[in-house]
């Protein structure tokens, strides 16, 4: 599909070597408004939103902070976060910068595993986008869905 | 016939590719040419004509003139600041610098410099100090690992030349094109030798995962190499206005409390100093030998390495906890004393929240956020 202007900018920007090392798309090359767009679709067949993914990510986020480099035991899930010095912006250019921070979360029931970053947060939770194929940070937001079992599971409210 | 039709269309593509490529660079060069422009400074104290079309930050860079930033002109640090007083980018603060940017600055035409382009003539006010940071190219002479994954650079002056800065404070240090980074990036890193080693600098470089500068120091950067960095910059450095320093560093952040304490040291001042240094495992820790030297031979300095997680086999004699617990047990009140922190967000704002519980203000909290 034809890339627009404004997605031709935001490509430069995620692309490997810009903002990090190894960029927001992967091999995918895709014009980042498909991307999310076409992420959207799958999640309106799946009834939850991003904002709604990105709201239980934060919390399980925010719920492994007090013990960082440990793991902490919230509710369904055991959670270990590395910091590091400094921050990220967004590549949408939204004014807003995400600390340095990776968030190892473990299912305690099934044993799944799932890594996120505060900005990947940021990037769901604000602008839908889960980055492109192959992309290292990628989310699939079928399998995000499943592990943090939503629609539909009670979420405890960790803040 | 089919590899034939298929040579065809590859050959065909290329050329609309390769045609698509010249137009787009041609048009970037007509679209984008915005000729020579001419920066006004401090009301005529320095007059520049620049080529227009590249960001204010590095056209300023390119003359010489350091504007301090962190994050390489990604607008996540804030350090930036230049007054717009005339010209396009006067008064127009885009999204990207309101989270830096107070009512007070914008009102009085403070800008990102690196959010701007400059496209036109333009009147700038610059602090004068800014003008004394200078570039400097180095030679890699020593690189030893600290611990897994951070590494200590040794970076000498050319011959005769020397860098005067204050102990706590940072250079920006410039990568060259590496793997798919195929554009220089630069980051702060703070200054963790002696203020009094003018010939030399130290710094103290922790991998960060996918991070664009410090991938290319751990994979790329070999004993020998030329490194580009300018500085001196930043205000963290020592107030002293107090009897009792306590500093808290974790990580990569020991390196501009290892400048401070020996520059309190070499200096015969009386503050008596406590270094809360926090680790998450044992094999986390360094510099511990040398620090606990020195609080063996000056009894001013204490020395407190905490490990949140400590290995069973370390078998881990000292503080167990996170540093933040030590630093609330430990220190009682903020009456004559002055804060010095350097680490992760997470642990800033941790230290911060405790140190402001107990009597600390902001002007006796310093630390880099960066």
């Amino acid at each position: 599909m034809k890339e627009n202007p404004k997605d031709a900018l935001l490509r430069v920007d995620m692309e490997a070597g810009r903002l990090i090392k190894d960029g927001f798309l992967g091999e995918d090359r895709r014009p980042v408004s498909d991307i999310i767009s076409q992420d959207l679709d799958t999640l309106a067949g799946l009834q939850v939103s991003h904002v709604e993914l990105g709201r239980a990510m934060r919390r399980l986020t925010r719920g492994g902070m007090d013990a960082i480099g440990e793991e902490a035991d919230v509710g369904d899930y055991l959670v270990k976060m590395e910091e590091y010095m400094g921050w990220l912006g967004c590549p949408f250019k939204d004014g807003r910068r995400a600390a340095k921070r990776n968030t190892w979360v473990k299912d305690k029931a099934s044993g799944k595993e799932m890594r996120w970053t505060d900005l990947t947060i940021h990037l769901i939770e604000a602008h839908a986008f889960f980055q492109g194929r192959g992309s290292a940070f990628r989310l699939e937001p079928e399998a995000l869905a499943a592990f943090l079992k939503l629609p539909g599971a009670e979420t405890t409210d960790f803040e | 016939m089919n590899f034939m039709l298929v040579a065809q269309t590859v050959v065909s593509l290329a050329l609309v590719s390769g045609a698509l490529a010249v137009i787009i660079s041609i048009a970037d060069k007509v679209l984008n040419n915005y000729g020579e422009c001419k920066l006004d400074i401090n009301d005529g104290q320095k007059q520049l004509t620049v080529t227009g079309g590249s960001s204010l930050l590095s056209t300023l860079a390119g003359e010489k003139i350091f504007i301090p930033s962190a994050c390489g002109g990604k607008a996540t640090c804030g350090l930036c600041k230049v007054q717009v007083l005339s010209g396009v980018g006067a008064g127009q603060v885009l999204p990207t610098e309101e989270p830096y940017l107070t009512e007070k600055e914008k009102a009085d035409n403070y800008r990102l410099s690196c959010q701007i382009k400059v496209k036109s003539d333009m009147q700038l006010r610059i602090p004068e100090e800014l003008f004394n940071i200078r570039e400097f190219i180095c030679e890699l002479t020593a690189m030893e690992d600290m611990t897994y994954d951070i590494k200590r650079l040794r970076l000498k002056l050319p011959p005769g030349d020397e860098i005067n800065f204050k102990a706590g404070q940072f250079v920006q240090l410039y990568t060259k094109p590496y793997g798919k980074v195929r554009e220089e990036v630069f980051r702060a890193y703070s200054i963790s030798s002696k203020a009094s080693e003018k010939d030399h600098i130290e710094l103290l470089i922790r991998l960060v995962p996918d991070g664009l500068c410090t991938t290319w120091v751990h994979t790329a950067l070999k004993v020998g190499d030329q490194v580009r960095l300018s500085g001196p910059y930043g205000d963290f450095y020592l107030r002293g206005d107090c009897e009792e320093l306590i500093m808290v560093a974790g990580g990569s952040g020991l390196a501009p409390i290892r400048s401070l304490v020996y520059d309190v040291i070499e200096k015969g001042l009386p503050h008596k100093m406590r270094f809360f240094f926090g680790a998450n495992t044992v094999k986390d820790l360094y510099y511990i030998e040398e620090f606990t030297q020195i609080e063996k031979e000056h009894p001013q300095f204490r020395f407190i390495p905490c490990v949140a997680t400590p290995e069973p086999e370390a078998n881990w004699q000292g503080e167990t906890g996170f540093v933040t617990v030590a630093l609330d047990n430990q220190v009682d009140t903020g009456e004559n004393k002055e804060a010095y922190l350097c680490g992760s967000p997470g642990m800033l704002n941790a230290c911060i929240k405790i140190l402001k519980a107990k009597g600390f203000t902001d002007d006796t909290i310093f630390f880099d956020e960066f």
